[in-house]
């Protein structure tokens, strides 16, 4: 008899604790799986503002389809010999971007020191170089230009196209002429030129 | 940081150098000095010959595009043309060490 009342008690506790109806919380495996914490959007650390001013300044040049402009905040060698202005952007287009540094300084001397040892560390790894030698300084597409007080510096993945640019700083007045102008494209090594308003010429040692 | 992206590194061949050397009007650097790039992608695949076959195009235009050469001295953009110029090694762990 008591295993009886037993067995009956335990059949009870049995269909009581199957039909329980207490809502367990289910887990998404989306929700408990670990998760790359990359934001595609917004990789980039040193890019630091956007100004609509900077685009229009840029599509001022007919060709050239803008997206936007962004300012960066990276140091360079240049930098270290007090320019009084200095602009340092990435400009971007639908499908390339290019990046713009340019200093201007007090006088001729400050812009010679700065260029030289420019030209001692373009980019890291530092790879010198000398006046009017031919080798490998950086590893995208740049160009730098140098005239009297200012000193700018391009680099791209895709060709600069330096006419187009000596055509634009001619536009907006930077400067109507270069002493000395470096080209190097990608796996290419450097070639010297300088420019007025009417040539564009090749120099060499 | 690890990031949601795989890689294709791609570089050039001997073949790509000499091809410079033909069309190029400036003198190209050596082999040794030649530096692969990274090409970011997305992470989900499993079949290293369909992502190449994916990515291929874009990436040979931007290697085409980096160069002095016109383009009208380009090769033909097909797959064969592609593994002829350059090396690639293509892979999933990418980790952003300066992003915290």
């Amino acid at each position: 008899m008591i295993v009886n009342i037993l067995y009956t008690m335990l059949f009870f506790f049995l269909l009581t604790s199957c039909t329980s109806k207490k809502n367990k919380e289910l887990k998404n495996m989306d929700d408990i799986t670990p998760k790359a914490s990359y934001t595609k959007k917004n990789s980039s650390t040193i890019v630091i503002s956007k100004d609509s001013s900077l685009i229009s300044y840029f599509s001022s040049f007919n060709s050239w389809q803008i997206d936007s402009v962004n300012e960066l905040e990276s140091k360079f060698v240049p930098d270290r010999f007090s320019p009084i202005k200095s602009k340092k952007l990435i400009i971007y287009s639908s499908s390339d971007s290019t990046q713009f540094l340019s200093w201007k300084y007090k006088d001729s001397i400050d812009a010679k020191r700065s260029f030289y040892n420019f030209l001692d560390c373009v980019e890291k790894p530092c790879r010198p170089i000398q006046l009017f030698e031919e080798k490998k300084i950086a590893s995208s597409n740049m160009v730098i230009f140098k005239d009297e007080t200012t000193l700018i510096c391009l680099k791209s993945s895709k060709r600069i196209n330096v006419k187009d640019w000596l055509v634009f700083f001619n536009l907006n007045k930077t400067s109507t002429g270069f002493d000395i102008i470096i080209e190097q494209v990608k796996n290419g090594k450097t070639k010297w030129y300088s420019s007025t308003k009417e040539k564009y010429k090749h120099l060499t040692k | 940081m690890i990031l949601d992206r795989g890689y294709i590194i791609v570089e050039p061949k001997q073949q790509f150098i000499d091809w410079l050397m033909k069309h190029q009007d400036t003198e190209p650097v050596k082999l040794e000095e030649v530096e692969p790039t990274v090409y970011l992608i997305d992470d989900d695949f499993m079949d290293d010959e369909i992502v190449l076959n994916k990515s291929y195009e874009e990436i040979f235009m931007y290697e085409l595009e980096s160069t002095a050469v016109h383009e009208s001295f380009w090769p033909l953009i097909t797959i064969e043309q592609f593994k002829e110029f350059f090396n690639v090694k293509i892979g999933v762990s990418v980790y952003d060490i300066k992003s915290k």
